[in-house]
């Protein structure tokens, strides 16, 4: 093989690993824009890394997964939106709350349906050569050569960038979800539904947390392990502040990170032969390190929506 | 305000439900037969790792009790020819036998669950030998061995350690080490065979001393049967994360890597799935267990596994009270006692009959002792591999 197709198969690695912090990042993006913090990604991951493979396993096709892991994605969503829009409860402990519970309900699940507390069996997966989207055209050019076989679930990740950026900023609901996030008494004086912007806003969010989760159990894995989603959702988290809120922001911050443990990987190779001194843990924490330093020197002041994390409460 | 009461009683349930899974401490599986009760403390693993764990639940349960594990915490007898065939190959001449014993296992959740899980089967059930699966267990299981001194314990893996992390001897306790660097150069030296790219790849977790024996005997394997080949060696700094290890997997592949071996516990499942998705002529070898005949990771592409037989420890340790001849100390599990060795997986489809047969005359010379193995990666550079076997 050689460098050209290195650098294809590089580039193709780091959009399957950053795919799953890109889904919970843009999750994070439009709930905290509508004010509601949602550091329950991480649990909301979880669940639907299970019941994706749940579903998959159950009938046999990752699409069936993909429901069910949407259908959960909406019930822990309006768990969190129930929580802490209907009731203005702390959007903290709301989250901490779901996250503790993935963690018990999912081993227990595991258990009861898979006889294990380790990993479930393979299920049908979006990574398989089958279900792969193969553009076979791009193959062999520079660069384009990294889309020529991805999983439709980073093709979604993708896609769903460019939409949202779109929505948030093009549209008449963008505009109403931000300034729901900015101010929302001034929002329901013009008029604006907030308790439903925020409402929509939380699920939302939760379904691309979803996606986030099956993209680690349906998109490169194709079962589920009990260690999952070992902490990508807050990476996502990080990545949405990263981003300053924006969806390109968090794509590039998730990039950033990505191809660092790309890279990493491939500084270990590179660098044994005349870096024996560098100690493994260097490699290890490159990703960490880089995404400080870029956070401390390029990405400068990161300012959240001015509402973001207050509850709500209508002036009666 | 119906929905508000429907509600709160669904949150109580699902956190009860979280407390049950998550702060549960043990699932208890017992039988009635057998008069010794052996108890066996799971690492976080836990039952299902497909690796560490059901190893030495293996060698409890199946073949010291011939009992068969069933949903739900109990035991059914196993059949005779289910217990003949769950002995492996390298293992048949070794005389193992059903015991007359009651297992008692306790998975924990956490690392919080050793200590009450080990004090539960000591004081309460009264078993004979405690075995703690894994080096996680070696504070826990030498903090309650100083203080029942009645009990005996096994401990895999790992010497206990007191308080202060210091290793500490105890009569009571049994430690069971492998050499890993034995196994895994066997592994190594028959992926020299089978490289055709020249590059083989290695993907290891933690830098902990199994993985390091793992690690040396590979590379020293590799020298003895293909000088020239490249080595791409990669440390993930996880056993639980198969995204990390996919990754691993793919980079090495990308430079041209067509053998993959890695120690890595879970993460090492993800160096599987990414040679599952390209198929031939990517061969993976599997760790610790014969991988091969693991349904659930790709037994279609395992050239072999560099396997230690925790289950035949165990057994041991487990056949060691029902005898009587139990002794403290460190016993280190050889070639030459089978407590390592290769699985014959897909061998000789990839190796010519006179390279499966110098692997044999390999194996020999570890056993009769004419070359000695590498324990530490480093040291591989100077070591020189015999010039001819």
């Amino acid at each position: 093989m050689n460098n050209m197709s290195l650098l294809n198969s590089s580039l193709s690695q780091t959009m399957d690993y950053a795919a799953p912090i890109l889904f919970a990042a843009l999750g994070g993006v439009i709930s905290e824009n509508a004010g509601v913090v949602n550091i329950a990604l991480e649990g909301i991951m979880r669940f639907a890394a299970f019941f994706g493979v749940w579903g998959a396993f159950v009938s046999g096709t990752p699409w069936i997964g993909l429901l069910w892991g949407i259908v959960i994605g909406i019930v822990i969503g309006s768990l969190h939106a129930y929580i802490t829009v209907k009731w203005a409860g702390d959007q903290i402990v709301s989250g901490v709350a779901i996250n503790v519970m993935s963690m018990g309900i999912i081993t227990y699940l595991l258990e009861l349906i898979f006889k294990t507390t380790g990993y479930s069996p393979p299920v049908p997966y979006f990574g398989s050569s089958v279900n792969r989207i193969h553009l076979v055209f791009l193959k062999d050019i520079p660069f384009l050569g990294a889309f020529s076989n991805l999983t439709i679930l980073v093709w979604f990740a993708i896609i769903l960038t460019v939409v949202m950026h779109f929505v948030l900023y093009r549209t008449v609901l963008g505009l109403r979800i931000r300034s729901v996030g900015e101010n929302p008494h001034a929002a329901e004086t013009l008029g604006i539904n907030v308790a439903g912007i925020k409402w929509f806003a939380v699920i939302m969010g939760s379904i691309f947390a979803a996606f986030g989760g099956m993209a680690l159990s349906l998109g490169t894995l194709s079962s589920f392990t009990n260690a999952m989603a070992n902490g990508k959702g807050f990476i996502g988290l990080a990545a949405m502040i990263f981003g300053k809120w924006t969806p390109f922001g968090a794509m590039a911050a998730s990039l950033l990170f990505a191809s660092a443990q790309v890279i990493q990987l491939l500084l270990q190779v590179a660098a044994s032969g005349f870096a024996k001194g560098i100690p493994l843990g260097f490699y290890l924490a490159l990703p960490y390190i880089l995404t400080i330093g870029a956070l401390i020197g390029v990405v400068g002041r990161a300012v959240a929506p001015a509402a973001d994390g207050v509850p709500y409460k209508k002036e009666s | 305000m119906k929905i508000k009461r429907v509600f709160i009683v669904l949150v109580i349930i699902l956190q009860v439900m979280a407390l049950y899974a998550g702060g549960k401490k043990e699932q208890q599986a017992k039988a009635k037969s057998g008069k010794i009760k052996i108890g066996l403390v799971t690492d976080v693993g836990g039952r299902g790792d497909r690796s560490f764990n059901d190893s030495a639940l293996r060698g409890l349960e199946t073949w010291a009790a011939k009992l068969k594990y069933v949903k739900g915490g109990g035991y059914a007898e196993l059949s005779t020819s289910a217990y003949d065939s769950s002995i492996p190959g390298d293992l048949k001449s070794e005389n193992i036998k059903p015991l007359d014993i009651t297992p008692i296992v306790l998975e924990s959740k956490a690392k919080e669950d050793y200590v009450p899980n080990i004090t539960t089967l000591v004081e309460q059930e009264n078993a004979k030998l405690v075995i703690g699966v894994g080096f996680m267990l070696a504070g826990a299981i030498g903090e309650v061995a100083q203080t029942h001194p009645n009990t005996k314990f096994m401990l895999i893996d790992a010497v206990p350690i007191d308080a202060s992390g210091k290793a500490v001897n105890l009569p009571n306790v049994v430690s069971y080490l492998f050499k890993e660097n034995e196994c895994g150069f066997l592994a190594g030296a028959i992926a020299g065979y089978a490289t055709k790219t020249g590059k083989i790849g290695y993907i290891g977790g933690m830098k902990i001393p199994p993985v390091l024996r793992y690690e040396a005997g590979f590379r020293a394997g590799v020298k003895t049967t293909n000088p020239k080949a490249k080595i791409i060696g990669l440390y993930t700094g996880s056993f639980t994360e198969p995204a990390l290890g996919k990754s691993a997997a793919e980079s090495e592949i990308a430079q041209d890597a067509d053998v993959l071996f890695h120690a890595a516990g879970a993460t090492g499942n993800g160096m599987f799935q990414a040679i599952c998705e390209r198929g031939a002529p990517y061969w993976g070898i599997g760790v610790d267990v014969d991988m091969g005949l693991d349904p659930n990771l790709c037994p279609d592409r395992t050239l072999t596994s560099a396997m230690k037989h925790v289950d035949y420890a165990t057994y041991l340790a487990v056949r060691s009270i029902v005898d009587n001849s139990f002794k403290s100390g460190i016993i280190t599990m050889a070639l030459k006692d089978g407590g390592v060795g290769y699985a014959p997986d897909h061998v000789k489809d990839a190796l010519s009959g006179t390279q499966i047969k110098k692997i044999g005359h390999l194996k020999q010379m570890i056993i009769d002792k004419e070359i000695t193995i590498p324990e530490d990666p480093a040291k591989v550079q100077a070591w020189s591999p015999p010039s001819s076997f």
